[in-house]
Parts: C-alpha cells; structure tokens; sequence
C-alpha cells in the first residue's frame, strides 16, 4: 500500500513539489517565529542562571527597610545573608531623557563585602580594582564598562553625584553585555551618611538553595511588614509565561500560512482522487475496503504533510540561523519547536487528506467501471 | 453443494419514481461447484447486474444470494468486500489493471488487501505469472504489453487469493480472436482442471457455446 502511495505522489512532481514547498513555508514561517521566543527565553533563563537562589525585597512604605526589619529577615529559615541595596538618583545627567526632563545617573549602593552579587559572580575587572572594605565612608566608585566608555572616563576621574559631591572612579568593570555595563556602584556606608538616612528601598536575599527560595519569599511577605518580596525564579517563570503567551500569537500567524497550504493538499488530492476514480473502482471491486481506501489516500496526504514538515524543519532553522548570523538576535530552534513543527505538519496532511479520501472511499466501483 | 445460488432476485432502480426502472425481476438461479455457465442476452438485458449481483459488487432489492452456501444478501459493504477478494476472481473485457503498478505488483494486490505476508505473495504471484506464461515479464508495466498478455495478468490477479469462483465479463472482448481463443484456453483450464466455478458473460454466441449450460437473458429474466 506504502509503495502504491509513493508511486502515485511521484506521478505527479510539479503538483505535489509545489504543495510541498507551500507546506515548508508555512512550518519554516512557525518554526522562525517560535525561534525567536525560545530565544529570549533562553537568552533570559541564562542570564538568571546564577541568581535562582536570590529573592528581592522592596519597601512599600517611605519609610524603607530599617536595620531591625533586616535583622528579622536573616532570621527566617532558609536565608543565607541579607545583601542591603540603595539606590541613589545623582544629578548627572544619564541621557535618554523623557519628554524633557533629563534622568540623572542611578548610583547603586552595597558594602564592599557584597559587590559580587550585583555585578555578577563570574565578572572581572578591566582596569583599576574592586570596591573594598576601607572604601566604606569614602568617595569610590566602580563603574560598568559602557558608562566609562560613553562618558570617556578613566581610572582616577571624579563623577559628580551633585552639589558638589565627587567620587573618584577606582575601577572599570569588564564588558558583559548585560546590565553591569551601566552601573555605578558606590559604598553603602557612604551614601548613608550622606543621605544621612540609615533606611535603604531595596534589599538582595540570598536562600541557602535555590529549591527554598520561593518559600523564603513566601515567609518574607507573610513575617515582615511593609515589604514585598519574589523570588527571581518566581520573577522567571512569570517573564516566561507572558513570553511563551506572546510567542503562541506570534506563531500563529505562521500558522496561518500553513493551513493556507493545507487547503492546498485538499486541492491536490480531490484532484489526484478525480484522476484515479477508475483505478480505485477497480480496487475495490477486487476487494478493497472502504477503510483501505480511505487509509490509502490519507497516506499520501500524510506524506506529503511529512515530508512538507521536514523541509520546514529546515527552512525554520535557516531562518534562525539568519537571525543569529545577520542580526545578531539570539533565535533558537528547540527540539519542541521541531516536534510541534513536525506534528502541525503530519496533523496538516491528514486532516487535509480528510475529505477527499473520504470521497475516494465512498466511490461504488459499478457506476466507475461501466461509465468511464 | 452449490457455488452460487440466487432466490428471487430483483432489482430495481429509482423505485417509485416515473422512471424506474427493473433491471432484474425475480431471478432464480444455481451454479454448482465447478459448473461453467455463460450468460448472453442482448444489451440492456440485465447480464451485467446479474454478474455484479453474484460478485457482490451490488445487493437485491429483494430476495437472496446465496456464495458457497452464505446469505450474501445482507451484508454490509466491508463484508461484500471480504467475500470479493476471498471467493471471487474478476476478469474484465477492459482487463483493468492499475497502470502505475508493474504486473507482479498488480497481481499482488488482492493479497495485500487480504493481508498475505511478503514472502508468501512475492512466492505466489511469481508462480502465477510463470503459469501465465509471462515469467520474465514481472517488472513490466501495463502499458508496456500486448491485450492478450494483459488479461493474462488479469486472469493471475483474479486467482491470487485462489478463489473457487471466476467471474468473466466478456474476457475476450477487446481481445483478436486467435488472442481470445488463447485466454478462453486458460479460463477453460482453470475451470476443467482446478475446479473453479466459471461464470461468463459474453454476447458471443461460438464462445458462448464452449460452456456446460447457457443462461439467456432477456428484459431482466432468464429465458
């Protein structure tokens, strides 16, 4: 049966190389698309890679988090150390400005102890060096490899905080590609005393595993007032979610296309059923069944779809390839994105092959053999 | 025991409609087992739907058929199906062979509706091509033969599943008549020697008269 069905698809090239080509084109166009969304999730997922253990806490209140609030919070279980952050609008300008009003510089305070959790743990210096523990109190600051690049800053130059307050540039983070290109870090000690306020907005806490620190903010939210805490793998999954909803619509309208091209098997088959209405008169009168019609015609159908899925596979995967290649934009095809590629495509084929081998099936071999 | 059997047999067309019309009125009718019989008449007689009514390609209006002693008569379309290929051998005058399938595939065809396993069939359909005469000929095409060689691969499709009853509608009608003279030969030997029960329709009266008992038919009856 399997070698009557590809005899009977090759009896017809053109036709049935361009309805393939419809298919490729649809799956490809599903499979880029889709790309595109593995993508940032992927690119997402792996710039958090190191941070899972880690659940942000910010104030809801003026007031901010006092020096008890985040005594309590070292106290609840499964917290491994308490990472105090500040956040400071200096009078810079930071460029970028919104409908006039120029956005100042964000200075992000830590001690010294607790850099590596801002800056990444992996992440080198390129010139000067790390904050350190004497610089609590005193005018330093460690800036993000673009921010010295775009301002033309050197080791030793001073940044104005304003009013006249100047911190020296000790050191210039190595590119990341990621948000440390931007930074400014400056002690926390220091921007306390200037601010002259002990309360911070924002605090890093650091679970003893990744696996508690979902429960960690959970007790955080219920224990502390004032504050509301996610855990950054919470905060992931959420991003995904909304990512993964987006990129369904997006691939969608690839989807479109692909059933467009389904449309055109349907075509191709009632036609290739017109053609052979003889021959399957004489195949049932030999003994076919309707079933074997109907799984005959499905068959061919079925390949054509498969072998269309195959091409789009392809076709897919050269599109994200341009993307990675040409510009830059970080598309993966994932083994999923195939299976659903594939599976769209199969499921395609068939459900096009539907009624004209319904058709087929129900041909009465009497009339076809004595009138044609 | 009988091959075939038909009780009262009628069948009509557009019943109730101003033209309906009886192609078959009240057939009785039984072939034994190893019987050749060949039916003639004149066109619009009735032959026809008497042949597919016993190849169960069509079902009475009224009465029963009787294959190898089961009631035909009822059964649904996938049954038909299953007594066609087991019992049934069809040989067409048009030979009806599938053009995109090379002779031994052709002749595999009833088994592999039958579900014969690979083995088996390629043994039997090569057997049967060689009893054909036509050994070497396998990997040909239709189109690529003679009419008599063609309906010889007919006639190897019709026995593939080694039915007990041959139904021939005119073999020899689009065949010369030293080629048909041949493929009566092989009907007339399956039918003499393996037994088969050889049921023909034909209007040619020389051939006709070949057969142990002529049934005529006229306006839907035998006369």
């Amino acid at each position: 049966m399997l070698r009557i069905s590809i005899r009977n698809l090759l009896r017809h090239k053109l036709r049935n190389a361009l309805t393939l080509i419809g298919i490729a084109v649809g799956i490809g166009l599903v499979i880029s698309l889709g790309s595109i969304g593995a993508g940032l999730t992927q690119s997402m997922e792996s710039a958090f890679e190191g941070s899972a253990d880690l659940v942000s806490v910010s104030s809801t209140s003026q007031d901010g988090i006092s020096g008890e609030m985040i005594e309590e919070i070292s106290y609840i279980d499964g917290v491994e150390r308490v990472i105090p952050v500040g956040s400071y609008i200096s009078s810079m300008d930071g460029g970028g400005g919104f409908m006039g009003i120029s956005v100042g510089v964000q200075f992000t305070a830590v001690n010294p102890d607790d850099q590596d959790y801002i800056i990444g743990p992996e992440i080198f210096i390129d010139r000067g060096r790390k904050l350190e523990e004497e610089d609590n109190g005193k005018f330093a600051a460690l800036v993000g490899y673009k921010f010295a690049e775009n301002r033309d800053l050197e080791v030793g130059d001073e940044i104005d905080y304003g009013n006249d307050t100047l911190f020296e540039i000790i050191g210039i983070i190595e590119e990341t590609g990621g948000d440390a290109d931007g930074l400014v870090l400056v002690p926390l000690e220091t921007m306390q005393e200037l601010e002259e306020e002990e309360n911070i907005q924002t605090l890093l806490v650091k679970a003893e595993d990744a696996e508690v620190s979902e429960t960690v903010a959970e007790d955080i939210n219920m224990n502390i007032d004032d504050v509301i805490a996610i855990s950054y793998k919470a905060l992931v999954r959420q991003i995904s979610e909304a990512l993964g909803t987006v990129n369904l619509a997006v691939m969608g309208i690839g989807a479109v296309s692909a059933i467009v091209a389904g449309l055109m098997i349907t075509v191709v088959m009632i036609m290739s059923v017109t053609e052979r209405r003889r021959e399957i008169g004489i195949m049932k009168a030999i003994g076919a069944t309707e079933g074997m019609i109907l799984k005959q015609v499905l068959q061919e159908s079925g390949i054509i779809g498969l072998i269309g899925g195959i091409l789009g596979v392809a076709v897919g995967w050269s599109g994200a390839f341009l993307m990675n290649s040409l510009f830059d934009f970080p598309a993966a095809v994932t083994l999923w994105l195939v299976i659903l590629g594939m599976g769209f495509a199969l499921i395609l084929g068939m459900g096009a092959g539907l009624y004209p081998a319904w058709n087929a099936s129900r041909l009465d071999p009497i009339q076809v053999l004595r009138y044609e | 025991m009988s091959s075939v059997k038909l009780e009262n047999v009628k069948r009509f067309y557009n019943i109730g409609k101003t033209n309906e019309f009886r192609a078959l009125k009240s057939i009785d009718l039984a072939i034994d087992k190893g019987e050749f019989i060949s039916i003639i008449g004149p066109s619009g007689s009735g032959k026809s739907t008497l042949l597919n009514m016993i190849g169960c390609l069509d079902t009475p209006t009224e009465g029963k058929v009787y294959i190898e002693d089961s009631d035909v008569s009822k059964l649904n379309s996938s049954e038909r199906a299953k007594i066609r290929r087991e019992s049934i051998g069809f040989v067409f005058q048009q030979f009806n062979l599938i053009r995109s399938l090379t002779c031994i595939e052709n002749i595999e065809l009833p088994m592999e509706f039958a579900g014969t396993g690979r083995d088996e069939m390629i043994k039997r359909s090569q057997k049967l091509l060689d009893i054909m005469g036509l050994g070497d000929k396998g990997n040909q095409i239709p189109s690529e033969m003679s009419g008599g060689e063609q309906q010889r691969v007919a006639i190897a499709r019709a026995l593939a599943n080694n039915p007990q009853i041959i139904l021939a509608d005119e073999p020899t009608g689009n065949l010369d008549t030293k080629t048909g003279e041949k493929i009566m030969e092989v009907l007339i030997d399956l039918n003499r020697n393996e037994n088969k029960t050889l049921i023909m329709v034909t209007h040619d009266n020389e051939i006709a008269d070949v057969a142990d008992r002529i049934v005529r038919m006229q306006d839907g009856k035998i006369v």
